[in-house]
């Protein structure tokens, strides 16, 4: 069992909806379909101050240089691009704020609520928390074990890799998950119509200290696996195609991605 | 309790593409919360939001798609988007001809996963409370009577917009109510039962 340390709290509270912005200091897509002009209408985005010190090395927070000695990674590995070094942080740091908002989301609501009502203290079944939540406790299984093998492997960018290769099939439960999302999103409508309930999870979302409410954090996991195609496309490209050791990363990368780019068309 | 059973609202799937940055997070933002976020980001993916609206008598739920704009954060989700949708409304900012000239491109995606011809389909200009407008109206007109969409200009930001958006929204609500629901019911959803206020003891307890 691996000990997971406190992410820096200014980051946790005010970053509840998204865990990337399109305008943070990694614009990973260089090929970006994106105009790259200001958001001059939607406003500036309000990433707190602290995220753009995540893409430096001798700033990042000191949770995870302990935990995972990426600092020293990337003195032992002096060939490593910067460019990668900054891809697997960024894979690692998001895999641990993502994991820390799905167990945020069980202790903070999945749990509470089925005690109420196992108590018959709401007006709530368990069947329509079954549909709000979907699977998320499973997603949240298979995260940890992926976190505890991200943490495990910091020896090497391979291992990295093969952590998402050898667990491939299992991201299959987003299949499930990002299926039911529009039907789980409809059953929060229905049932934050009672009073009673949605007080609860007015309630319940204070305790958490979440800016947002809980439909923004069931959003997650479909966000999360948006996301991986990117990550490791990132990593892809920014890997040197000349090395032996960065051709057998690349293809690893290759490889992760179509895994998990294919969750989407396997559902259809 | 069988007397007071309502029947369920339908539920419709809209789904709102167009490039990034035109602003589709802030015009469904608008139109289900009736107000301006006040600081959007990339949307990653999706975003759900869902909206009652009255038709005549009927009320349907209207469940919008907020999608990304940008390929990284849609890619591998594209046809996951318009399954099922019952409606498509293509985003553009006047204020940026860019965007106005990638709606073909729109269209053609929407074209490749959509097989019914009868899906609803309007085109929407955003921004259009800003001076620097690039796409002038005429043009835009032509261009939605040649693809028979029908084109609204709004600004999700002004307050005197607000009816004009639901104004959109409620355009596709009335053609939609004369099909049936697109949203088939997920296998093994509980059946719903009118609940009470303060009903302790269940039906089959």
């Amino acid at each position: 069992m691996i000990t997971r340390n406190r992410p820096p709290d200014a980051r946790q509270k005010v970053d509840p909806g998204v865990t990337w912005s399109a305008n943070n200091t990694y614009d990973f897509d260089t090929g970006s379909t994106d105009s790259g002009k200001p958001p001059s209408w939607t406003g500036k985005p309000t990433r707190p101050t602290s995220y753009s010190s995540v893409s430096s090395a001798s700033s990042r927070g000191s949770y995870l240089s302990d935990s995972l000695r990426l600092g020293a990674l990337a003195e032992e590995h002096q060939r490593l691009p910067v460019a990668v070094e900054q891809v697997i942080n960024e894979l690692i740091e998001t895999e641990f704020a993502y994991l820390n908002s799905l167990q945020e989301v069980m202790t903070g609501y999945l749990t509470p609520l089925r005690q109420e009502v196992k108590k018959n203290a709401l007006p709530l079944t368990m069947a329509e928390i079954d549909v709000i939540f979907l699977n998320i406790e499973e997603i949240a299984a298979f995260h940890l074990n992926i976190y505890e093998k991200l943490c495990q492997s910091h020896e090497n960018l391979t291992s990295i890799a093969n952590v998402f290769i050898n667990n491939s099939e299992q991201f299959k439960i987003y299949t499930y998950y990002c299926t039911n999302l529009p039907h789980s999103n409809s059953m929060l409508v229905d049932v934050l119509d009672r009073p009673r309930v949605r007080a609860a999870l007015a309630e319940l979302q204070k305790k958490l200290g979440h800016p947002l409410p809980l439909s923004t954090y069931l959003l997650k996991p479909f966000q999360r696996v948006c996301k991986y195609p990117d990550i490791l496309q990132a990593w892809q490209i920014r890997t040197p195609k000349n090395t032996k050791k960065g051709g057998g990363e690349l293809d690893l990368g290759h490889k992760v991605e179509m895994t998990v780019g294919s969750v989407a068309s396997r559902q259809l | 309790m069988e007397g007071s059973k309502r029947t369920e609202p339908r539920i419709f799937k809209i789904i709102v593409v167009g490039d990034s940055n035109v602003g589709k997070t802030c015009l469904t933002y608008r139109f289900v919360e009736e107000r301006f976020p006040s600081n959007t980001e990339a949307t990653i993916g999706v975003d759900f939001r869902e909206k009652r609206v009255q038709v005549d008598t009927e009320i349907i739920r209207l469940q919008i798609w907020d999608t990304a704009g940008q390929e990284r954060f849609r890619k591998s989700m594209v046809s996951h988007y318009y399954r099922n949708a019952a409606a498509v409304i293509f985003v553009y900012d006047v204020t940026c001809e860019q965007s106005f000239r990638n709606i073909p491109k729109w269209i053609t995606e929407a074209d490749q996963h959509i097989l019914h011809t009868d899906v609803p389909r309007l085109l929407v200009g955003t921004k259009n409370d800003l001076e620097s407008q690039e796409v002038i109206r005429q043009r835009a007109q032509r261009f939605a009577d040649a693809n028979f969409l029908p084109l609204f200009e709004v600004s999700a930001k002004s307050e005197s917009s607000q009816s004009q958006i639901n104004a959109i929204f409620l355009t596709v609500a009335h053609k939609l109510k004369q099909q049936k629901p697109l949203i088939p019911k997920p296998p093994g959803q509980p059946v719903m039962i009118e609940w009470e206020e303060d009903s302790r003891s269940s039906c089959c307890g």
